[in-house]
């Protein structure tokens, strides 16, 4: 994804953490469990309507991508297609429908439980607020959805099938936390988090924030167990600027000892870690890489974010942000 | 020349059995092997049909997945002449497409409910934890992801497929559908009054909703460069009609518009579709929709179409997969199959799928499949040389 032609833009970005904020006077240590802040009023304050029956999850995800495209200041084509990564989607409904069909004697479902439940409906609620009608795909691949779907629609405006597209990640944490962080496949010493990230990418460098440079997966297992650490490395020193600070972003699942070999094998890099923001959750991803636009840089900055999944595959995004 | 994507290979399992042979002789014989009422508890379960899997050969555990999953790969490596551990399947990417995976949290759920330690509601393996399951188990080395996009997640899963193999991502991709029922998705389609307690009725004027069915599909999906006469995946589109959020506008204009996109995608006009495999839910305004959409792309002179799941029933995330593989067996063996469900035409629609099987045409086919959220996906194949 470098080169002239190949360059992608990222336009504009919006990261709302378990604070329910989307700026970085707003962003918040958290000091315990995350509480699900109501972002109905944020809601409607952007769209002028009502989302009385969506749940937390989509109160995020619909936010946070109503934020990105606002703050991208031109209007996004109604074609733009729309990717969105979610590792448990709507968890909280979800348990909530369950409850009502396995606990009950008639199992009958709420009708508005169920459609806020199935896993296209997400999509449709941010689609219909930000007025677009093109493709809308959901991935859910755990820890890696965002970094799928980024390169899905990265690949999407690359081949010049899309002017723009609009990408981002969300999850939600439920209660108790013993069974989330189950779910998740995360001891409870581990801290539970939930949040959103958006991106408006795009072929023309006007007014861009950065550029998404790379999205690169290795697989991790058997033979190739540690390999994609040098590979990584030597990727980021194909990439990586004479000018460019180098930043990493680990991912939640990544290891210290992974954190340590990548620190040690590319030189100057610093670390970063926003998971103290936002928690661990399986779109963290999505609300770290935007988080990364909540300050203007210095300097051009290329960050590499890595993260593994529980079952021995690795992904790298490598974006860099624009000095000014 | 031109790179095509050839389908290398299909499997499937369904209510009709293991294998898509055993599908395609129900097709042509036009019966289904449907059941009243669903092979766990629900409190409706009497007051409608479903499609399920042989309990006979699949224990309804929570390996009922992997079970029906790993009998359509084997199938479809059957006829590729691969093996597991094969260095395509290592090389391949793996796209899923999975509507939910709930049915083993429900099992799990009941099992321990009356146990000594509260049990734990809502699956810890979802859709995607599964496709890297199965990556796993076959040495996929490839991307793994998994599409969730309600009704349309296989057909999607073919899609994204089809792309990255033609933008030169990827040379081959294994895509997989699955569904297995589960009282959750049952308890949701009866609150919303979409079942018909009489079964599946595509297009026909006594249709009152749909008939849920479970199944697992796999398709083989390879780069290629020869025109052999076998099936390729040619055009696709998709896009998201926010008009209602459980079923789209019913002025048609949505899905003609995205049928026409899948036509651009696959280079060829509409007078060159020789059969559209409808998405023919049985549900009223759905089946209205597309009959008017359909018109309005290809005019007073359309194309026979069908719909497949009278056989079958509404496989949901699996339908893309599992319909495509239907499809072109069928095809293959020289048939377009019927509209099973269907009796007799609705004066409001003036319109009626095909009520016997015809003689299949080399030449390229549509599939539709719609879903929740607004998720419209249609898909240009083609079979034999054109």
């Amino acid at each position: 994804m470098t080169g002239d032609s190949g360059a992608i833009y990222i336009l504009s970005a919006a990261g709302i953490g378990p604070s329910g904020g989307a700026t970085r006077e707003q962003r918040r240590l958290l000091a315990g469990d995350p509480q699900t802040t109501d972002l109905s009023g944020l809601l409607k304050e952007l769209t002028g309507e009502e989302f009385r029956r969506i749940g937390h999850f989509a109160q995020l995800a619909v936010a946070c991508s109503r934020i990105a495209a606002l703050r991208f200041k031109k209007p996004i084509a109604a074609k733009t297609p729309l990717y969105l990564a979610t590792g448990l989607g709507e968890a909280l409904n979800t348990l909530s429908v369950f409850a009502q069909v396995i606990n009950s004697d008639d199992s009958v479902c709420s009708p508005y439980g169920f459609v806020n439940a199935v896993s296209s409906t997400t999509a449709f609620h941010i689609a219909k607020a930000g007025g677009l009608n093109g493709r809308s795909i959901t991935i859910s691949q755990e820890e890696l959805s965002f970094e799928w779907a980024l390169k899905l629609a990265a690949s999407d405006v690359k081949s010049k099938s899309a002017e723009y597209a609009l990408v981002g990640g969300a999850d939600e944490s439920s209660l108790p936390r013993q069974e989330h962080m189950r779910r998740i496949r995360l001891g409870d010493d581990q801290v539970m988090g939930h949040g959103a990230g958006f991106l408006v990418l795009g072929k023309n460098a006007d007014h861009a924030a950065g550029e998404l440079v790379d999205v690169q997966w290795f697989d991790s297992t058997g033979e190739e167990k540690n390999a994609w650490v040098l590979k990584i490395a030597r990727l980021v020193e194909r990439l990586k600027k004479k000018t460019d600070r180098v930043v990493l972003l680990p991912g939640f699942r990544l290891e210290r000892t992974h954190i340590a070999s990548l620190v040690g094998r590319i030189a100057g890099i610093e670390v970063c870690n926003y998971l103290p923001f936002c928690g661990c959750f399986h779109t963290a991803t999505a609300f770290g890489i935007a988080s990364v636009f909540d300050a203007p840089h210095e300097r051009d900055t290329l960050y590499l974010h890595v993260n593994n999944n529980a079952c021995g595959r690795t992904m790298a995004v490598l974006i860099r942000a624009f000095a000014g | 020349m031109q790179k095509t994507i050839k389908i290398k290979g299909m499997g499937a399992v369904t209510s009709c059995g293991t294998g898509l042979p055993v599908l395609i002789e129900s097709m042509r014989a036009g019966q289904s092997i449907s059941r009243s009422g669903a092979s766990f508890p629900v409190s409706f379960g009497s007051g409608i049909r479903v499609n399920q899997f042989d309990p006979d050969r699949y224990i309804r555990d929570e390996a009922l997945a992997d079970a029906v999953i790993s009998a359509s790969i084997d199938e479809a490596l059957l006829e590729a002449e691969l093996k597991r551990g094969s260095s395509w399947l290592t090389d391949a990417a793996l796209i899923v497409g999975a509507s939910g995976m709930l049915y083993d949290a429900e099992i799990i759920y009941r099992r321990e409910k009356n146990g000594a330690s509260a049990p734990t509601p809502v699956a810890v393996r979802g859709a995607g934890r599964m496709a890297t399951d199965i990556a796993n188990r076959l040495g996929i080395k490839g991307p793994v992801l998994t599409v969730t996009t309600a009704c349309t997640s296989s057909a999607n899963a073919l899609m994204l497929a089809g792309e990255m193999i033609r933008r030169g991502e990827i040379n081959k991709a294994l895509v997989v559908g699955v569904e297995v029922l589960s009282a959750f998705t049952l308890s949701g389609f009866y609150s919303l009054m979409l079942l018909n307690p009489d079964g599946c009725r595509p297009f026909d004027s006594a249709r009152r909703g749909v008939q849920l069915g479970e199944a697992a599909a796999a398709l083989l999906l390879e780069a290629d460069f020869a025109i052999d006469g076998g099936a390729t995946l040619c055009g696709w589109a998709n896009s998201c009609d926010t008009a209602n959020v459980i079923s789209t506008n019913i002025d048609g204009v949505f899905i003609a518009k995205v049928m026409e996109d899948a036509l651009s995608s696959a280079g060829i006009t509409a007078r060159e579709i020789v059969c559209v495999k409808a998405h023919g839910t049985g549900s009223a305004d759905n089946d209205a929709t597309e009959v008017r959409a359909m018109r309005l792309l290809f005019g007073n002179d359309p194309p026979p179409y069908t719909g497949l799941k009278g056989y079958i029933g509404h496989t949901l995330g699996a339908g893309g997969a599992v319909e495509t593989a239907a499809l072109f067996k069928a095809v293959a063996a020289g048939f377009i199959p019927a509209t099973l469900g269907f009796k007799d035409m609705d004066p409001a629609l003036g319109s009626a799928p095909l009520t016997a099987p015809i003689e299949a045409e080399h030449g390229h086919y549509m599939a539709n499949f719609f879903g929740f959220g607004g998720n419209n996906t249609s898909i240009v194949f083609r079979h034999g040389k054109v």
